[in-house]
């Protein structure tokens, strides 16, 4: 496919690196989806440049970011507040804006939120790697060369810079853009409980859902460890390793829970008390280490009608605007 | 725990988008050939995204708004009947043969094991490639091979800690199912050898299968074989 020359990264940040809707169908095989860490403002920031939802992006972490337009293109930013300018124009998470050749991006310090999506007409062009455009960077698969992006690098995109009938300064509704967590407001998070609930005390299970957990430094692609209260197994911590859903909170013997993401390996060992909802993962993406979480559990009947909802709106709000 | 699969299949949700089907519980060939016939009676099916089998247990992942959760388990519960009338014969016994080298650099816990069993480092090396290991899953990382076969005689739990990196492709030893580690991976079971090349999942091309035979038909054994 015909591309363009779209971007020159002048400052990565602490990480930068290309994601699509993730690589999914090869669990059986080991290999982990990845893809975007926040599913609906990537869905978003790639609506405002009238892409197909599995155009890749770039998925900015907390910052540091500088990049220079190497052509003109109709551009979005969605996700966390990084404090975005262009060209000293600030703007705000959830808008479309028009980039020209020398147009500079900067991302001046972050207001909330931790990964900030960048979409252009036409999706970043990288190589399909079995199916995606995702990075996952432990088994350095796809992306740019496998790997995070660095000073230097130039991107190009796919196809026509604008799609017809595009304008910038076009916003995303406020019920679709990831809430970002306020300071000293726990982060909420709804679950299912299971699949391995069973392994729990009454009182471990007591503590999951009326605690509160703080998002530890060790919180990654991969998953994002909780510090808090300790949950009690009902009986040893390991299991037959099985496979892992987006947002599995596993339990290892330390009693702390373990939020998959991601990058989530395939499988595991460790019981997992609950899985986080769908709609609710974009939530998580945007906690930084100090902030705290609650957990809620809801019916897997409520769950799927949140997502039914969210896919309805997301699509309503696409085709009629 | 007991080598067969259970009467009664547990259908288990994992969020709104997942479930997983536990036949038994242990690890056993028996119960893993139910785990794969039941892989493959979910093959096809709409709103399915990903069927993983595991030593005991498919993982299935689907998009909610395609096919529901009461659906699937339909499926599964109708499959299990058709199973228990007729169960799966034995699947393929193709064998792998993984050169392995178990020199210090590429088996950085052989000494370890050894010690912990009275044993030398050759008796290890011996006794870690007398059997044909059974190929129970994929998963972990890219290729990672989940095995089942390893003599009790070197069984040895995981590492407390896990090791930061471990290098390119690996035999681990976590009792009862050794693995072995492709790419760079945090490990937490034993690395007693690895083979002197590296084997990784290409970056590019060529495009693997989406669903090859053999990760749901007919598992292939591996072992590998006698140190050089």
């Amino acid at each position: 496919m015909k591309t363009r020359s779209t971007l020159r990264i002048r400052r990565p940040g602490p990480l930068t690196t290309v994601q699509d809707h993730g690589r999914w169908g090869f669990q059986h095989l080991g290999v982990p989806v990845s893809g975007a860490m926040d599913p609906l403002s990537f869905r978003v920031a790639n609506a405002l440049v009238g892409n197909p939802w599995t155009a890749a992006v770039l998925e900015v972490t907390l910052g540091g970011f500088e990049a220079e337009f190497l052509g003109p293109t109709a551009a979005a930013l969605a996700g966390a507040d990084l404090g975005f300018e262009l060209d000293g124009i600030p703007l705000g998470p959830g808008t479309s804006f028009r980039a020209e050749p020398g147009s500079v991006l900067k991302a001046r310090g972050r207001r909330g939120g931790c990964r900030a999506y960048l979409a252009v007409a036409g999706g970043f062009a990288v190589p399909e790697v079995l199916g995606s455009r995702s990075t996952y960077l432990p088994a350095r698969l796809g992306g740019l060369e496998g790997r995070a992006l660095r000073q230097g690098d130039e991107l190009h995109a796919y196809g026509p810079p604008f799609p017809p009938a595009w304008g910038p300064g076009r916003h995303a509704p406020p019920e679709l853009l990831s809430p970002l967590p306020s300071p000293g407001e726990p982060i909420r998070l709804e679950v299912v409980l299971g699949p391995q609930a069973d392994r729990f005390t009454q009182r471990g299970l007591n503590t999951f859902l009326g605690e509160r957990f703080g998002v530890s430094p060790q919180a990654d692609r991969m998953g994002y460890r909780l510090e808090g209260p300790r949950i009690e197994h009902a009986g040893p911590a390991d299991i037959l390793s099985d496979g892992i859903a987006w947002g599995a909170v596993q339990v290892p013997a330390h009693g702390r829970p373990i939020v998959l993401m991601a990058d989530r390996q395939t499988a595991g060992g460790y019981p997992k008390i609950a899985t986080v909802v769908r709609t609710d993962i974009p939530a998580l993406a945007q906690a930084v280490p100090g902030d705290t979480v609650i957990f809620e559990a809801i019916s897997l009947w409520e769950a799927r009608e949140r997502l039914a909802w969210q896919t309805l709106r997301l699509r309503r709000w696409t085709e009629g605007s | 725990m007991t080598a067969a699969p259970w009467e009664r299949p547990r259908i288990l949700p994992c969020g709104e988008a997942a479930l997983t089907v536990e036949v038994g519980d242990a690890i056993a060939p028996e119960i893993h050939e139910r785990v794969v016939a039941l892989a493959r009676a979910l093959e096809g099916i709409r709103g399915v995204i990903a069927r993983v089998p595991t030593y005991r247990s498919v993982f299935v992942e689907y998009d909610p708004l395609e096919v529901s959760y009461e659906a699937l388990a339909l499926v599964v519960e109708r499959a299990w009947s058709d199973l228990t009338r007729s169960p799966p014969s034995v699947s393929s016994q193709r064998v792998i043969e993984i050169p392995v080298c178990y020199d210090p650099e590429f088996g950085p816990d052989l000494e370890e094991v050894a010690q912990r069993h009275g044993l030398t480092p050759a008796e290890v090396v011996e006794i870690h490639t007398a059997p044909t290991y059974r190929v129970y899953m994929l998963g972990f990382m890219p290729g990672f091979l989940f095995l089942g076969g390893l003599s009790p005689r070197i069984h040895t739990p995981r590492r407390a800690e896990p090791r930061a990196r471990v290098r390119r492709v690996r035999w681990g030893s976590p009792a009862p199912r050794p693995g072995c580690t492709p790419s760079t991976a945090r490990v937490g079971g034993r690395s007693s050898a690895g083979p002197p090349c590296g084997c990784s999942i290409p970056n590019a091309s060529p495009r693997p299968e989406p669903c090859p035979a053999w990760a749901f038909g007919s598992e292939p054994s591996t072992r590998p074989p006698s140190a050089q």
